[in-house]
Parts: structure tokens; C-alpha cells; sequence
């Protein structure tokens, strides 16, 4: 089967045009930067195990990868697009904000990241 | 800020509505999955019997022992010659003798078996233990075929083999990662075929992998594409239980338990499901128990004909019981708790309710039904993004944070936009009242979900919700709200929409959700006559009134409708010939000025389905926008409340928490926040 990486020259348009209209960001996992997502990684991506306490755990960097992660595989999947309303900035603070309290500890990241994200329009934060 | 009061409508506040709804929390928020086909829904014909096109039929026990066809029967068994296996079935009996039965589902009562019963069963299984040829179930699933059964004798199922195999195999991985057409990776159907233990403790692989999926996926999801759909290899399989009751074959993928027992509460995970069975249509699963897995206990993925009967889902981190983009699928008799998510999740279900199509030509028709069922003990009981026409019925729904959500959120990964025909018709949904957002919670939750809630539909059309018993949810018995189209997963449908959807100018309008509900002859906020609670209520702490105090047992509010949106006609959301605590419609209780028509006199709710219009309502909008922010420890009096278990309806406490929030309903009305929101909002839909 041939699979990983096969688009991702015209993703690479995609995502700068989608930079320069102010969305959140590309969508092409692991194009930005080398380093992993939080929580462990299963079938190529964090997107599915990782939590609030693997955020809380994780580097700055570690926690811009896994938003990236996440925003691709919430992405709908005939989409040739990842980019959201939401930020990585304003998801970055959303993990923040929510992870804090230590009685989210098990809550994923993806379904946090799929309540924010069609929240962002509204909030002024996207 | 959680009633609302009217608020003047507008363009704006139609469109704020919409966004508001799309900031709800999490809810049922799916899974990630591979793209995902709806499975041809006319039988294959090319094994016989033909497998799928309809709810498959279980073959006896009996029949196993006997050998007698279609099929191969594969027995599985504990100890030598099936010895260890035989003794834990005497000691199964043994209990149920001088307990004077068993029970099935907590909320049931006890059955009982006569010695004559108990005699067969133990001859059956010194019958197959003589055929025994297996100590693990995944050995013998390898070695079925079509049509072949795997029976499994008493005991607990570890599966060290599977557990062995590497998660990430680099046999696989990423060699064997799909794409999607944003270039997103999930494992394909190939790579569960060639690395089945990866994910997996035991894997059931239906059908040969003939090619290559589709990328991009194709945006029709009706049907497996051809080119990758290959020939049936382990259609019509049964695999089954052969103790009294579903806990005496256990499939375990669970580690490090805290205490002994089939109830018991693993410390860690060794796999992400117990059993996960991919398109093997005709599929029968009965009488045994998954438990401890990191994701999912029983997974089905694009399989026609799936029935489960008496099997039960125990302490799994994300969804006890996963079925996925399947047909004629039948749960039953079944029972689940200690899942992070819910025990019980139809995701993904095929277009055969109001946006069926010659694809489905028997259809309007039900394609998933969950019945007689105990779900507790989790932070869902059920949930279904994108749970098309999937009938819930006679079910008991207790002790979850909250019971049931059937939702249009989450839809990337799941065609089927937007979410219709949902019925839930005769169940029991009570005391969903479990606060899971505490330090070191009983359940870890994986979701953030309204405490005290029984039914949830964040954008669902065509529902029927009908003959329940809906009681002592403190603060809802049923919630209503819409999900515009356009802030769907960041980018709204997943495959191809089909006609059919019942809202006024939908799709081509962008408000595509929550028309067409109705909620009625509904017992609302009382308790049955001769009602037993099972003890399964008090599990994990969860609050509740029903210990004496006779019949009457509110919920916080039994209908919270959002009032959204008003798109100039009808959206035809009503609630009829219901009763409340006192057992009068007049003892119903719901939002106020909710669905009024313009010239009409005030109601609770709309009674009229044809003329039901929504009403846009600012603080309950603002309420929703809060709930979207969470969940957080903010506890302000226009702050969302989701996150804290309810006071008791009735109670004082609960009357100035009512108080509270109607006075900074009115306030926010008048308030700068509302302008702001109102100015972010027209700044949003210019």
C-alpha cells in the first residue's frame, strides 16, 4: 500500500494559504517540526490517547505537535484541508485553561479539541 | 442563566444560536477511525447461508456439541482436557443454586434454572471439552472460517499471546497507515488484517484484503469500495460462551486489578480493545464479558448483520461497546459500567431513517437496536455521533452523569450528516446524577457531559422519544439544541448529505439540525408503581432520591429545549401527552415561554408539531457559550453549571440555584455582555 506522505507537496500550498487567511494553521502532521504530541503514539498519531495529563506533562513544543495532530484528524476526511477556526494559539490555551483543574486529568484532548473548536467563532479567540 | 427568558428576535441571535450550539462540550464525540463504509445491505450470497441483510440468528449451544452444521465447531477451554473449565462451571452453578438463581442485568430480577437446565449444561460442556483443542480464543478465531463457531468454556481469557504482540509494529507501521486526503494517518483495514494483536487482543477478520483503500476516500460512503472488498473468510461466525451467565468466559485485556471477581477494576490496560471484529458480516457474539481495554471491550467496523446477546462491558477507558458505520446490528440483554465514555455507542449508522435512499430499499427501517440493556456506571450510558435510525428501547439507564447523547458534533470520521431518526421508546432513564469530575473519580472520564441529565440531542432530527420513564435527573430529564452546519468538526459534514433532511431550507441554509422531534407519553419525574431500583444505582456514589418518598421524583427541569433557531417556518420540535411528578400534563416541566408563536398564548412547550417554531433566547444562549468554555471551576452566577452535581430537585437548595438563575437570566439580557456577544456574533455573519 502506499500511503504516508504521498500529497504532502500540495498540502504544503494548502497550509501556507491557510496561514495567510488566519486560520489555524496547515494541517500536515509532522511537517512543521520533528517533535511527537503528548501521550503515546498509536497508528502514527498522539490524536487518540493523549489527555490533560499528558499535557500537563508535555513541553511547549510536544503541546503545539499534538494541536496539530489533533486539528488533522478532526479535520473531515475528504477534506484536503486541516485547518481550523480555532488557532493552535487558542487551543494551546484551552488545554491550558481546562487541564489546570487536577479532576481533568483523564479527559482527552480530541474531544476537548472538538468542543472548542466550533466555539472559537464566537469567542473571538480563533 | 440556565432557563432563559424571550429575547427579541433577530437575524443576529438566529445565527448566535447556531454558534452557541456548536460550543457545547464534548458530548459524544466519537472516536478516530479509518474512513469508514456503510456495508452493502443485501445479503452475500456468495457463502450460504448468506451472510448480513438481516439481524443473524443465533445457533444453540446445544447444537455446538452435537456438531451438527453449517461450520466447524472450534472449542476453546481452560486446564487439560477442559478440566479448569468444568470446575468453574460446577462452581457457577453451585452460586446460582444456593443464591437461588442469578441475575442477568442488575435492574432485573433474579432467574432461575431448573436442575434439569443445570444437567444439560454441565453434559454440553463435558461434550465440547472433549473436542477442546485450544487454550486461547484468537488461535481459534485464526483457524475459523465461514460459518464456524468458537465456543468457549469457562474461565478468564488473557490471550498472553496477543497481549505480546508490539503495539506500533513496525510489520505495519507505517507502511500499513492510511491516509486521508488531508493527509492524516489511521491504520487500514490491512493493517488490522496483518498486524491483528496490534491493537487488538482478539481479532476477527472478515473478509481478504484484496487492494488498496481509496485516497482520497470517496465522499459516497455508501457501500465498501469494490476494490478493496474482497471475499468473505469469517462470514456467519458465532462465537460464544458456554457457562450459565455472561461473567463465567471472561475476555480479559485488562492488568494490575485492584480486588478478585468479574467486577473487578484493572490498574492498567495491555490492549486498546478486547475484541474487535471487522467486516464479517452474519456475526453472532453471546454470553461472555469483556473487560479492561484502552479503548474499546466489543468493536464492530462495517459489518452487515451483527447480534450480541448476553454479553456485558466492564471497566474499559473509552466506549464498553463500539459498533461502527454497521447494519442490522442487535444488542441485547446486555450490561455495562466503568466506561470512560459510554457503554454503549452506535456511531456512524447507515442513512436508513429520514434521508434513506435506493441503497437502503427497505428503508425507513431501524438498522441498530439496542434493547434490554443496563447501562451505569459511566460517564454516558449511551452515546451515537451520527446515530441514524437506531431504535433504544426497554432499556434500564441509571447512575451515568448522563444517560443518554445522540449528537450531529462530532462529524468528522462519521458520514451520516446530520443525525435523524433516533427512537427511545420504553426505558427507564433514572438518577443519572454520577459527578465523575472530582479528584480521583471512580471512573476516569474521558468526556465532559452535563451532570444529571437523562436524554441528550445536541442536533438531531426526526427523533421519537415515546413511553419512557424519565426520572430524578437533577437537573434535566431531556435536552434539546441545534448544531448548525457550518462549525461541524471545522468543516461540517463527512461525506456526501443525503435528501431527506427535515429542517426548512436545510442543507442550502446551513441549519441542518434539530426539526422534527417529537417527545411524548413520556412519565416525566415519577417513579413506576412496584419500581425496585437495583443496587447498581448507589455504584461509584452516585446521588439519587429514590429511597422512599413515594412516587414523585422530579428532575431538575424535564425538557430543556435551546429554542434554537428561528429560520422563518416551522421546525416542527414538539412535546405532547406527557405527565409530570404529580402525574398530570400540567406537572411538566419546562422552559418557560419556550416555542410560543407570535400572537399565541404562553406554554411550557410547543404541543403543536406543525406549527412549532423556535424561539431565539439570549441567556440561554450565553449559558451555552459558557457550558463551550468548560469545563472549568468557575462557579459565577452566569457561569456553565455542567460540572457540579445538581442539588436536589425540590429541595431548597435546588429553588434558590432557580432563583439565581433566573435573575441573572433577566440581568444578562440588559447587560453589555450581551451586546458583545450580540456584536461578535453580526461580526461573525456579515
Amino acid at each position: 500500500m502506499s500511503i504516508a506522505g504521498s500529497r504532502r507537496a500540495a498540502l504544503g500550498l494548502v497550509a501556507a494559504l491557510a496561514l495567510l487567511a488566519g486560520c489555524g494553521d496547515s494541517g500536515e502532521p509532522g511537517d512543521a517540526t520533528d517533535v511527537e504530541g503528548v501521550g503515546p503514539v498509536v497508528g502514527g498519531s498522539t490524536a487518540q490517547f493523549a489527555s490533560c495529563r499528558d499535557w500537563v506533562g508535555g513541553t511547549e513544543e510536544e503541546r503545539y505537535a499534538t494541536i496539530e495532530d489533533i486539528r488533522g484528524q478532526l479535520t473531515p476526511q475528504s477534506s484536503e484541508t486541516a485547518v481550523s477556526d480555532l488557532s493552535d494559539e487558542a487551543a494551546y490555551e484551552m488545554f491550558d485553561h481546562t487541564c489546570e483543574a487536577g479532576w481533568a486529568a483523564s479527559l482527552r484532548l480530541y474531544k476537548l479539541y472538538a468542543r472548542a473548536q466550533p466555539f472559537a467563532p464566537l469567542a473571538g479567540d480563533g | 442563566m440556565r432557563n432563559g427568558h424571550s429575547w427579541k428576535r433577530s437575524v443576529l441571535w438566529t445565527a448566535a444560536v447556531g454558534i452557541t450550539v456548536l460550543a457545547l462540550p464534548t458530548l459524544a464525540a466519537g472516536h478516530l477511525e479509518r474512513p469508514s463504509y456503510w456495508p452493502d445491505p443485501a445479503p452475500d450470497t456468495s457463502v450460504s447461508p448468506p451472510a448480513g441483510g438481516e439481524v443473524p440468528t443465533a445457533r444453540s449451544l446445544a447444537s455446538a456439541a452435537t456438531g451438527a452444521g453449517p461450520g466447524e465447531v472450534l472449542v476453546v477451554c481452560k486446564g487439560e482436557d477442559g478440566k479448569q473449565s468444568l470446575g468453574l462451571l460446577r462452581e457457577s452453578i453451585r452460586a446460582a443454586k444456593n443464591k437461588g438463581g442469578f441475575k442477568l442485568r442488575p435492574s432485573q430480577p433474579k432467574i432461575k434454572t431448573k436442575k434439569k437446565t443445570y444437567k444439560r449444561l454441565k453434559q454440553i460442556n463435558k461434550d465440547l471439552a472433549a473436542d477442546c483443542a485450544y487454550d486461547s480464543v484468537q488461535a481459534a478465531v485464526f483457524d475459523a472460517g465461514n460459518n464456524d463457531r468458537v465456543a468457549i468454556m469457562p474461565g478468564r481469557y488473557p490471550e498472553w499471546d496477543s497481549r505480546n504482540q508490539p503495539v506500533n509494529d513496525p510489520t505495519c507501521t507505517p507502511d500499513l497507515l492510511q491516509e486521508d486526503a488531508s493527509g492524516d494517518l489511521t491504520p487500514s483495514y490491512e493493517y488490522q488484517v496483518t498486524c491483528p494483536n496490534d491493537q487488538n487482543l482478539i481479532y476477527v477478520q472478515g473478509r481478504e484484503v484484496v487492494g488498496e483503500p481509496l485516497v482520497p476516500p470517496d465522499t459516497d460512503r455508501r457501500g465498501i469500495p469494490e476494490q478493496e472488498l474482497g471475499e468473505c473468510v469469517r462470514c456467519n461466525l458465532q462465537i460464544e460462551g458456554t457457562g450459565m451467565k455472561p461473567e463465567d468466559v471472561i475476555l480479559d485485556a485488562g492488568a494490575d486489578y485492584a480486588g478478585e471477581g468479574p467486577r473487578a477494576e484493572p490498574g492498567s490496560y495491555a490492549k486498546h480493545v478486547v475484541m474487535r471484529v471487522d467486516r464479517a458480516d452474519g456475526f453472532v457474539g453471546r454470553n461472555f464479558l469483556t473487560r479492561g481495554a484502552a479503548e474499546h471491550g466489543f468493536y464492530n467496523e462495517e459489518v452487515d448483520g451483527v447480534l450480541l446477546d448476553k454479553v456485558k462491558f466492564f471497566w474499559t477507558a473509552d466506549y464498553g461497546h463500539l459498533s461502527f458505520t454497521s447494519d442490522h446490528n442487535l444488542i441485547k440483554n446486555c450490561e455495562g459500567f466503568g466506561a470512560g465514555d459510554a457503554v454503549i455507542y452506535p456511531g456512524a449508522a447507515p442513512e436508513t431513517g429520514s434521508q434513506s435512499s435506493d441503497f437502503y430499499p427497505d428503508a425507513p427501517r431501524d438498522n441498530t437496536v439496542v434493547k434490554k440493556c443496563d447501562m451505569h456506571g459511566s460517564a454516558l450510558g449511551y452515546s451515537g455521533s451520527m446515530g441514524n435510525a437506531v431504535r433504544i428501547t426497554d432499556n434500564h439507564i441509571y447512575g451515568n452523569t448522563t444517560g443518554i447523547s445522540s449528537d450531529t458534533l462530532s462529524s468528522a470520521g462519521h458520514p451520516g450528516f446530520p443525525a435523524d431518526s433516533s427512537e427511545i421508546d420504553h426505558n427507564y432513564i433514572y438518577s443519572n446524577n454520577l459527578d465523575l469530575y472530582t479528584d480521583n473519580p471512580p471512573v476516569n472520564p474521558l468526556v465532559g457531559v452535563p451532570i444529571g441529565t437523562g436524554v441528550l440531542y445536541p442536533g438531531m432530527n426526526d427523533a421519537d422519544v415515546h413511553h419512557n420513564w424519565i426520572f430524578d435527573n437533577w437537573r434535566d430529564g431531556a435536552m434539546l439544541f441545534a448544531v448548525p452546519d457550518s462549525f461541524v468538526s471545522g468543516g461540517g459534514a463527512e461525506g456526501d448529505i443525503f435528501a431527506g433532511i427535515s429542517c426548512p431550507s436545510a442543507p442550502a441554509n446551513g441549519f441542518s439540525t434539530s426539526c422534527g422531534n417529537e417527545f411524548h407519553h413520556n412519565s416525566m419525574g415519577r417513579m413506576p408503581a412496584g419500581f425496585k431500583a437495583p443496587g447498581a444505582v448507589d455504584q461509584f456514589g452516585n446521588a439519587h432520591a429514590l429511597d422512599g418518598g413515594g412516587a414523585r421524583k422530579p428532575n431538575g427541569t424535564d425538557f430543556w429545549w435551546g429554542e434554537l433557531f428561528d429560520v422563518g417556518a416551522p421546525v416542527n420540535n414538539c412535546w405532547y401527552a406527557n405527565t409530570g411528578a404529580d402525574g398530570t400534563a400540567a406537572s411538566v416541566t419546562g422552559p418557560g415561554e419556550a416555542g410560543r408563536i407570535a400572537a399565541a398564548p404562553p406554554q411550557v412547550l410547543p404541543s403543536d408539531c406543525a406549527t412549532s417554531v423556535g424561539n431565539n433566547d439570549g441567556p440561554k444562549l450565553n449559558y451555552l457559550v459558557e457550558c463551550g468554555n468548560g469545563p472549568d471551576e468557575d462557579t459565577g452566577p452566569t457561569d456553565c453549571d455542567w460540572w457540579e452535581l445538581p442539588a436536589q430537585p425540590g429541595s431548597a437548595a435546588a429553588a434558590e440555584a432557580r432563583a439565581g438563575q433566573d435573575e441573572a437570566a433577566e440581568a444578562f439580557e440588559n447587560s453589555p455582555e450581551a451586546r458583545a456577544l450580540e456584536q461578535r456574533v453580526a461580526a461573525l455573519t456579515r
